[in-house]
């Protein structure tokens, strides 16, 4: 297991004219309008933008292996048009409030009654769909939920934080505070309450590499150990976007059915890992374009960027 | 305690010093060792770290951390 090193460097998506433009019209006239602009933006990022080609290259590549350079530059650009849907939706959670979405969630009873045993419950949450959509619905759980959450890293794009005022709902923990936020995180767990972890950056905790789509990628072992170490349920949160406002939540309780304190915690973390890294193929298997990881995934050293 | 909890196996325990930092230089602690010291106090001395604020003063040396479970543990 190694350390990732450096925490993740932020861009900027658009920068705050762009995000205030969209912000605008999704207040004044709605989302539709906002998708319609979208339509006009996203061929030049995709045409004119060679860094925004690359910075989806190594997971296009990775995902479509049987695409020439052709479909992959249009498959390029359905990539970044769903990522631009998912930033408008994220601004629409903040300006029009959760109540506007349709959220379908099968799995809301069992994530709450694990919520209700209070042993502690991460949710390993990923750059995948719209993972503010899976925490709006987490106020519901009963318990205190905290973010482990590089606030000041999402400048304009922190929609849903911000400008919906959510923050009293969570309590955030910035990853990049002293030891990681890992005291706080602890102890939360150990109080019954819940955190919400990202499974797929580190800020410069410690990694193990596991295969996904056909390669070893480093991912950030904290949510295990903490899982391990703490007796806490872990459950792997995904969504997807199913149509205007819409979207499906998916958990799975990857700690089920097993006693992890009883086998050696190294073995623990590489098996947890390796399911979470399983739920994430299966997930991208199904919605392709819904990874918005816009970066060399597979790197050695990551060179990170966060929606 | 802390070495054979924390698994340290390159560390003498007899050539630790009162005042070695235990993350970073000196132990060479890091995150996610820190959880395991949570955990630890709780369990063996019922001792909390409450905050990062008292966590970055108990964990600062092998020396903090001893007073801060003598101080927690006097407390009624």
């Amino acid at each position: 297991m190694a350390d990732s090193g450096e925490a993740p460097k932020s861009p900027n998506y658009g920068g705050k004219l762009g995000y205030g433009i969209f912000q605008w019209i999704i207040r004044i006239l709605g989302v539709t309008p906002a998708y319609l602009l979208l339509l006009l933006v996203v061929p030049y990022y995709a045409l004119v933008r060679a860094s925004a080609r690359r910075s989806a290259a190594p997971y296009l590549r990775r995902r479509f292996p049987e695409y020439g350079a052709c479909r992959r530059f249009l498959a390029a650009i359905e990539h970044f048009y769903r990522f631009g849907q998912t930033l408008i939706d994220q601004g629409a959670m903040g300006i029009l409030g959760p109540e506007a979405f349709r959220i379908e969630f099968p799995g809301e009873k069992g994530l709450y009654d694990l919520a209700q045993k209070r042993k502690g419950l991460i949710l390993l949450t990923s750059h995948v769909g719209n993972w503010q959509t899976a925490m709006a619905d987490m106020g519901r759980l009963g318990v205190p939920v905290h973010f482990q959450f590089r606030l000041e890293e999402h400048t304009e794009g922190r929609h849903f934080f911000d400008l919906a005022r959510r923050q009293g709902e969570f309590r955030i923990i910035p990853p990049n505070g002293f030891l990681g936020g890992m005291v706080e995180t602890t102890n939360a767990l150990r109080a019954g309450e819940c955190v919400a972890i990202m499974g797929d950056r580190s800020w410069g905790a410690r990694t193990a590499r596991a295969d996904f789509l056909g390669a070893p990628a480093a991912f950030p072992i904290t949510p295990y150990h903490l899982a391990v170490s703490t007796g806490a349920d872990l459950v792997v949160l995904l969504t997807a976007r199913t149509g205007k406002l819409s979207y499906t939540l998916q958990s799975v309780a990857i700690t089920e059915g097993r006693d992890w304190s009883a086998i050696p915690r190294e073995e623990a973390i590489a098996e947890l890992l390796d399911r979470y890294v399983q739920c994430l193929e299966k997930h991208v298997d199904a919605h392709p374009f819904m990874w918005f990881n816009f970066f060399d995934f597979w790197a050695e050293e990551k060179e990170t960027s966060e929606p | 305690m802390l070495v054979k909890e924390l698994k340290l196996e390159d560390v003498d325990p007899a050539e630790i010093q009162d005042d070695d930092p235990l993350f970073g230089d000196g132990l060479g602690l890091d995150s996610l060792d820190a959880v395991e010291l949570v955990v630890l106090l709780q369990k063996h001395y019922q001792v909390e770290i409450k905050d990062m604020d008292e966590g970055r003063a108990a964990f600062a040396s092998i020396k903090s951390l001893a007073d801060h479970v003598r101080k927690h543990r006097e407390e009624p």
